[in-house]
């Protein structure tokens, strides 16, 4: 199975109008079950401005969100994102629909967890039936979010389900470490050489405290625990980044064999999940800001053995994460160009929006 | 088998007739469910029986008329078509006497008439059922065809969209409407029928991706995907029992349909797929649910089949048990029907049952009613097995080019054919064609036969093609190498004899024999009298069109074993240059003896001075044979003979110093020998031996670093083959590093 991340592709930069994100008015999450947990925050809303042209560029009228880099095919990752936006920006009626399909579609694995790839062109359509799990974070917390937004029974029974088969199947114990399987399975300690395998990437901060709320089962707080101690232990190379897959088969992480030893498509969401979940910790940053400081703004994949950039990333969706991380480390400003953003492809217009709102959301200062 | 699709072809009336039918008595009145698995995290199911109220009515009786429902059930339809529409249904009924009497429950029919309107008859009957199962008392309208007004447009569109399918977009729809109108809930009906639309998706996604438990968690949790409306959803959870191990769950599954659901199509399809996944010993109460008529006819036709299959599984494994019931079955179909399929597969049946008489009656029978190539081909193998192997391969030589099957069976009849002793005479047309598919087929085995029955004819020459192409169709074969090697020596081909005996001796001690003076007189006795007993009548065997390829397996050595005829000859050569006098060249054909035989271990005929050497052994002076036997040695060692160098080595004493040159040189022979055959252990055994005699050339250590290799033992492998690379520079050595970082790499 190639759980790879799928390549997203560059391409160019257009820039309209600039909306100025919308207030978020979503209900502060409920507390009773939960009462030395404190009220959960509500992330960053999205301006519609901003989100209408994600939505029509991405989604079909059945609920489907298209990769469209990756032969417009559909996995529980976009469908994850196109729920998190959807409900980020308050659109009841285009949630529903990408629920609709999702539920349809992906949720059909004896454990409740998403089959994480369907392909238009095949029957049956999930070419894949293993999951993903950032694909089911990202839904889980979609519907656990829009279940409190709009008092929905449905989406709150939905997301309690999704949670409890991700805390059981997916949260595992690894000597010291509570952490985050990518997959039902293919990266256990019997699956590969070099296994357990994990991708930080996969660690979405902001979501846990809501699955937490919602699946008792897991650790969760020690999952957040060990996804920042492992990013600390995870600087490889005279960059010292973390590769996209680690192996944690040793005591000290390693970057994982069979995939490039490199920081890229995947890892590169890492410091904005991290911003987005509330973390604005210069030490656990660092890194990431010692890359993006370069005075050409640049940002790619790098090559771990020597640090080098391999490849320019140059979509302004890849530099927007790069900008929001100088703007909640140092208090820069967001370069004009990268405040209205219009779609470009699917992987990184998504990030695009993601750090847009978060930056409205918490350092409206540098907007 | 045949699996009719339900519905698809059915007309309006007949799926309206249908609605009538349940109305009166089929479907709510059959007191089963299909009981459902209880896991420890599934909640009990409610039984349907529960919900419909068991009876007693048999399941073959037949609809009553509308008339004769009871009233009280189309009461609240006639009194007010509209008016439970109208009503939202999730009301808790508190206000139904108003419209309804008490006894008749708050139903919303707008779907129901919705889909009545649109001449959907599937969901129609989908929604009717649900409705009884929600619904126990209730009945549903005489005439769901009389629709009511549209009320309310945007929920008319919502239903719209159901009907079509499109289950996103009525999500998309009742979300869109939540948003603009405060308090807007959809109907109870409609979000039911959305759920259950949905779920019935996610159900058949699941069992097609093999997620039974879903499946099963799916259909556990909701009784309305459980009704005779939807009866794919029931052989999709039957399936998913079965595939579970819970066969005793399928059955009652397949019994449920079979005992309640009234659709004839879709209960012979029933039955197929019970047959299709259950073993046959459970099948028996569920076929006696089967109404007479067509049903009836349908379970004898699935009972035929099921010999049949029981049948083929006989033909293709030849340790299936099969009833004689089976047999006596298949049998009676073959003699009453007029296919060719069931005595073809009786014919196979015996066939691999080892039974050639009954196997070749039923393929008869089968030929005779339909001239296929798989019957001719079924056939043939009888009578080759019959040795009747002239009737075998005229029956498929009209088929010798339909298939490859058929080719393969032609080649087979024709080989038998030419294999017969003592050799046949066959007529020309005949033999043409064998000749002519033989080539075609670069069949190795009916060459070689070709090259037999040439000698037993006397055509050596046409023989020595034949045993050729053999050898180039298929080089490991020693039996066309030897035919080959006979030829050459009743031919007095000594060099290509030779030749043949180096590459070949060691596998074939026949051929060895061959080297015996004696023997290429035997051979050609032996061939006077093969043509002695057929002097006259066979045509001239044609000789094969190409003999391209045909020399490699003559010459062609395996790498490995180049290694270590270098290593010999850094050995030998030496030695044998001390032990020569003679000039190099030439030789001498005359002068047999001592000289000689060096002189030709010097030009590398080794096979010729090994004869030289044998001539001096039996013949020569003590000292003489001592020298004969160790020339004898190296030269068998040379053309590969190791065994025969052993016997040689000790057949006279040898002085130590040559006895330990032989002794290395024979040990070198090992160490190629069992690389050769793959004996990577061994070899490294012998290494060791010879390492303690002599030091390691590069070649050796090379063929060590090898071994290493295969046994996986990379670390040694890497010290060896960097041993190489620093002492000599070897560039072979260095390539085989990397081969052998690059598994270190890879290993597991």
């Amino acid at each position: 199975m190639t759980m790879s991340k799928l390549i997203h592709a560059s391409w160019g930069l257009t820039a309209v109008v600039v909306i100025a994100a919308v207030a978020a008015c979503l209900r502060s999450a409920q507390s009773e079950s939960a009462a030395q947990v404190p009220a959960l925050a509500m992330p960053g809303a999205i301006a519609t401005a901003q989100w209408q042209p994600w939505r029509d560029r991405f989604t079909t009228a059945d609920g489907r969100v298209l990769d469209d880099v990756n032969g417009n095919i559909s996995h529980s990752e976009g469908q994850g994102y196109g729920l998190l936006l959807a409900v980020l920006a308050q659109d009841r009626a285009t949630f529903a629909r990408i629920w609709g399909f999702t539920q349809r579609e992906l949720l059909v694995r004896d454990d409740g967890l998403a089959a994480w790839r369907w392909d238009p062109n095949s029957n049956p359509h999930v070419t894949d039936i293993n999951d993903a799990s950032d694909g089911d974070i990202l839904i889980a917390y979609s519907l656990a979010l829009a279940g409190e937004t709009w008092q929905s029974p449905e989406y709150t029974a939905a997301a309690r389900n999704l949670a409890s088969a991700i805390g059981r199947v997916l949260v595992k114990r690894v000597g010291d470490r509570t952490v985050l399987m990518p997959a039902a399975k293919g990266y256990g300690a019997g699956e590969r050489p070099d296994g357990p395998v994990v991708n930080l990437s996969y660690w979405i901060f902001e979501a846990l405290p809501f699955l937490a709320q919602l699946a008792p089962v897991a650790d969760w707080s020690a999952l957040a625990e060990s996804g920042r101690a492992l990013l600390f232990a995870s600087r490889f190379g005279p960059a010292r980044l973390p590769s996209n897959w680690i192996s944690i088969k040793t005591a000290a992480p390693t970057p994982a064999v069979r995939f490039d030893p490199e920081f890229g498509y995947d890892a590169i969401r890492i410091p904005l999940y991290l911003l987005r979940a509330g973390s604005d910790d210069r030490s656990l940053l660092e890194p990431f800001a010692k890359l993006w400081s370069a005075p050409h703004d640049e940002v790619g994949v790098v090559s771990l053995a020597d640090g080098r950039t391999t490849k320019e990333l140059s979509d302004p969706g890849y530099r927007m994460i790069a900008a929001a991380l100088g703007c909640a480390l140092d208090g820069k400003s967001i370069p004009p160009s990268l405040r209205a953003p219009t779609p470009t492809s699917y992987y990184p217009s998504t990030l695009h929006l993601l750090a847009l709102s978060m930056v409205a959301q918490k350092y409206s200062v540098c907007l | 088998m045949r699996v009719t699709a339900p519905l698809a072809s059915m007309s309006l009336a007949a799926g309206l007739a249908l609605v009538v039918a349940w109305q009166g008595v089929n479907l709510w009145k059959q007191p089963h469910s299909i009981p459902m698995p209880m896991s420890s995290a599934a909640p009990r199911i409610r039984d349907l029986g529960v919900q419909f109220g068991v009876t007693s009515d048999g399941s073959d009786k037949a609809p009553r008329a509308p008339s004769e429902a009871p009233p009280s059930s189309v009461a609240a339809d006639e009194a007010n078509p509209v008016g439970v529409v109208a009503k939202e249904p999730r009301g808790d009924g508190a206000d139904a006497g108003l419209q309804n009497p008490p006894s008749v429950p708050q139903v919303d029919e707008t779907a129901l008439r919705y889909f009545a309107r649109q001449g959907d008859v599937r969901r129609l009957n989908a929604e009717i059922a649900r409705l009884h199962s929600l619904y126990p008392d209730w009945r549903p309208p005489q005439d769901p065809l009389k629709a009511p007004e549209i009320r309310d447009p945007q929920l008319d569109h919502m239903w719209q969209l159901v009907a079509k399918g499109q289950l996103s977009a009525v999500r998309e729809a009742i979300a869109a409407r939540q948003s603009v109108e405060a308090g807007w809930t959809p109907p109870r009906n409609l979000v039911d029928r959305l759920a259950l639309a949905d779920l019935r998706e996610r159900l058949i996604n699941a069992s097609d991706l093999k997620q039974y438990a879903m499946v099963i968690q799916i259909a556990a949790a909701n009784p309305s995907l459980r009704t005779c409306g939807d009866v794919e959803a029931l052989w999709r959870v039957a399936e998913a029992f079965v595939r579970t191990d819970s066969q005793a769950r399928a059955l009652d599954a397949y019994r449920y349909i079979l005992t309640n659901c009234t659709n004839g199509p879709e209960r012979i399809a029933t039955m197929q797929k019970a047959a299709d996944v259950l073993p046959r010993g459970v099948l028996d109460p569920l076929f006696g649910l089967a109404r007479a008529g067509p049903e009836a006819d349908e379970v004898r036709s699935i009972r035929e089949d099921l010999a049949r299959r029981a049948i083929s599984a006989g033909a293709s494994d030849a340790k299936a048990d099969v009833s004689e019931e089976d047999i006596a079955t298949v049998e009676r179909l073959a003699k009453s029907g007029q296919t060719a399929d069931d005595p073809m597969l009786l014919g196979w049946y015996f066939l691999r049952r080892g039974d050639p008489t009954q196997a070749e009656r039923w393929f008869r029978v089968s030929y005779d009613r339909k001239h296929a190539a798989e019957s001719a081909q079924g056939l043939s193998l009888a009578l080759v097995l019959l040795k009747r192997p002239e009737e075998a391969e005229d029956t498929l030589a009209p088929y010798r080019g339909a298939d490859d099957d058929a080719g393969k069976a032609y080649m087979a009849a024709a080989t038998s054919l030419l294999a017969q002793q003592p050799a046949p005479v066959i007529a020309s047309d005949v033999l043409a064609r064998i000749v002519e598919t033989t080539a075609k087929r670069r069949d190795s085995g009916a060459a070689q036969q070709l090259g037999w029955l040439s000698r037993a004819h006397g055509q050596e020459e046409t023989a020595a093609q034949w045993f050729s192409s053999a050898l180039a169709w298929k080089p490991d074969d020693e039996p066309s190498a030897y035919g080959l090697a006979v030829v050459d020596s009743v031919l007095k081909r000594r060099e290509a004899l030779l030749r043949l005996v180096r590459v070949w001796g060691a596998r074939s001690p026949r051929m060895l024999a061959l080297l015996d003076p004696g023997a290429a007189a035997r051979a050609r006795v032996a061939t006077a009298a093969g043509v002695a007993t057929t002097t006259s009548g066979q045509a001239e065997i044609a000789k094969p069109a190409s003999q391209e390829g045909a020399a490699a397996p003559r010459t062609g050595r395996a790498p490995a074993a180049e290694i270590g005829a270098s290593v010999m000859q850094n050995e030998g050569g030496p030695i044998a240059n001390r032990r020569t006098s003679a000039p190099g060249a030439g030789c001498g054909s005359t002068g047999a003896g001592m000289s000689q035989a060096w002189c030709l271990m010097q030009l590398d005929r080794p096979g010729e001075a090994a004869l030289a050497f044998r001539a001096i052994l039996s013949t020569g002076t003590s000292k003489e044979r001592q020298d004969a036997a160790y020339g004898l040695s190296l030269a068998e060692l040379r053309a590969g003979l190791t065994a025969d160098a052993e016997v040689a080595g000790s057949a006279a004493r040898q002085p130590d110093a040559r006895v330990r040159d032989l002794r290395l040189a024979l040990v070198t022979q090992r160490i190629t020998e069992a690389y050769n055959a793959g004996s990577y252990a061994d070899a490294l055994i012998y290494l060791d031996a010879r390492a303690r005699m002599q030091p390691e050339p590069v070649n050796l250590m090379k063929l060590r670093g090898w071994s290493y290799f295969h046994l996986r033992r990379y670390e040694e492998a890497t010290r060896i083959f960097e041993a190489v690379v620093a002492s000599s520079g070897d560039e072979d050595a260095l390539s085989a590093l990397n081969v052998v970082k690059a598994a270190l790499k890879y290993r597991p």
